[in-house]
């Protein structure tokens, strides 16, 4: 059995976010199952997400098939994509203070 | 072939094992039940912290010891109690009387522990006995009741193993088996996307109250900021939001439709995926999931947990491939593997379903093998007295 890693994992064909299996340096190649390659546009850690398609500010982002929250400004293909520019639908998270 | 060899119940369930239970109705009686499985081979002992100085869990604890007793895995069971404690034995001996399974009642009060232990000895033995007449027959996996646990979650738990192990739940419930997602804590912030798959409106409701009970407990034990349950080790580790750490969770449960909700050690009226309303602690959800008749559990971990169950097989899925290999004697399934390029959730599903049905049929896992039974954690919630 081949130890060669993936580049990213897909959960479902509904997501529009994969995650980095190993760091994706900015300007990496990804290729995806539909047959598409996107480019890593900036430095993408391990086990963090990359955006598959446009999501434009507003919309919903999809891991799991389902929406893990909201673009909070125009994400593009290949960006990252993490607390920067996604956000919590669910009005519960509170963004000061600590959590254990 | 999607069948395994299992012994049947005239219950109409069907056990993966055949033990001979001696289980504890408090503590005080732990001695006893200990002395009397080490004494026979073939009988396992379930001792426990309770049976007495909790009134609020008098009904949960003995609707699990009840399920402990009457479980598939088990042909037939000795009681042992003290005689002064809190809980009851009677109603516990009827239902497991009732589930057709033999079960002896040896009081500690009555004899003092000495012969006690000897006349639980004698008893254990005549069942281990009685038992060994029984032989496996084939039978569907349909008819196996499947527990899902996480702990000691990782980035990677919610990228390898927990959809992994959706995946087999997917399977199992296309067979006709139930599967069983629980751990409320860990559902914090999903209500209305579990919620959109419930089978009915009540299966709703009862979805939003167990987790709206849950995300209040939390934030009485934890404070006001508990429901931002994202810690900065889970961002560090690429979770953005609650939703997303929640859903790598549930996850283990597939995207099958949500056909009951039960209490803790409750057993399901439907088949399919269910959701038991427990803890998201590992040691108080086993003898949840066991008490309510799952014959198996999987039980993803990305650091590593050795926990097992006395009369359940508990199979252990790593997240990540250092893992499997450091704690290789506790992990039985490597999905750390899904981050090759030539294993994928087809593969690991072959592999899992496979395995699911050799351990159903006597394979033993590496929790049974290392004899990681340990200690029944009845679940509680109140103050002792």
């Amino acid at each position: 059995m081949s130890a060669e890693r993936k580049h990213i994992i897909i959960i479902s064909d509904k997501d529009n976010v994969a995650v980095a299996v190993d760091p994706l340096p900015a300007g990496r190649k990804v290729a995806l199952p539909d047959g598409r390659e996107i480019v890593a546009r900036g430095d993408i850690p391990a086990s963090h997400k990359i955006a598959l398609r446009d999501i434009p500010k507003g919309e919903s982002v999809y891991r799991y098939g389902d929406p893990i929250g909201y673009a909070t400004t125009d994400i593009f293909v290949g960006d990252w994509v993490h607390v920067h520019n996604l956000d919590a639908i669910d009005i519960m998270i509170s963004r000061e203070g600590e959590s254990s | 072939m999607n069948t395994f060899m299992g012994y049947e119940r005239t219950d109409g369930t069907v056990g993966v094992r055949n033990h001979i239970a001696i289980l504890s109705n408090v503590a005080c009686a732990n001695a006893v039940a200990q002395h009397i499985a080490d004494a026979v081979p073939g009988a396992m002992a379930l001792c426990h912290g309770h049976g007495c100085g909790r009134k609020l869990e008098r009904r949960m604890h003995t609707r699990t010891l009840i399920g402990l007793g009457a479980h598939p895995n088990v042909y037939g069971t000795v009681l042992v109690s003290l005689g002064c404690e809190g809980t009851n034995p009677e109603p516990i001996l009827t239902e497991i009387a009732q589930s057709g399974r033999p079960v002896v009642h040896i009081r500690i009060q009555d004899t003092g522990s000495t012969a006690a232990t000897q006349k639980g000895i004698e008893a254990a033995r005549e069942l281990v006995a009685k038992a060994a007449a029984q032989e496996r027959k084939a039978f569907p996996a349909g008819k196996l009741m499947l527990g899902l646990e996480c702990g000691g979650s990782d980035a990677l738990s919610g990228v390898t193993a927990n959809p992994a192990i959706g995946v087999l739940s997917d399977w199992l419930v296309e067979q006709g088996g139930t599967t069983v997602l629980t751990e409320m804590t860990e559902l914090i912030g999903t209500t209305h996307i579990l919620g959109a798959r419930a089978a009915n409106e009540e299966v709703r409701r009862r979805i939003e109250e167990t987790v709206a009970a849950a995300h209040a407990n939390a934030v009485v034990t934890f404070g006001p900021h508990a429901s931002r349950a994202i810690a900065p080790g889970n961002q560090d580790g690429g979770m953005s939001t609650i939703q997303e750490k929640a859903l790598g969770c549930v996850r283990k449960g597939g995207s099958s439709p949500i056909m009951e909700v039960v209490d803790y050690a409750q057993k399901p009226s439907a088949s399919g995926l269910v959701i038991m309303d427990g803890p998201g602690y590992d040691a108080e959800s086993l003898p949840g999931l066991a008490g309510m008749g799952c014959q198996i559990i999987i039980f993803s971990t990305g650091r590593g947990n050795p926990l097992g169950f006395p009369t359940v097989p508990v199979i252990k899925v790593a997240s990540n491939t250092p893992l499997a290999e450091r704690m290789r004697d506790d992990i039985d399934l490597d999905a750390g593997k899904l981050l090759q390029v030539d294993y994928n959730f087809d593969d690991a599903l072959a592999e899992y379903s496979q395995f699911l049905l050799e351990v159903a049929s006597g394979k033993e896992t590496k929790a049974e093998l290392n004899r990681q039974g340990g200690l029944v954690s009845l679940h509680t919630f109140s103050r002792c007295v």
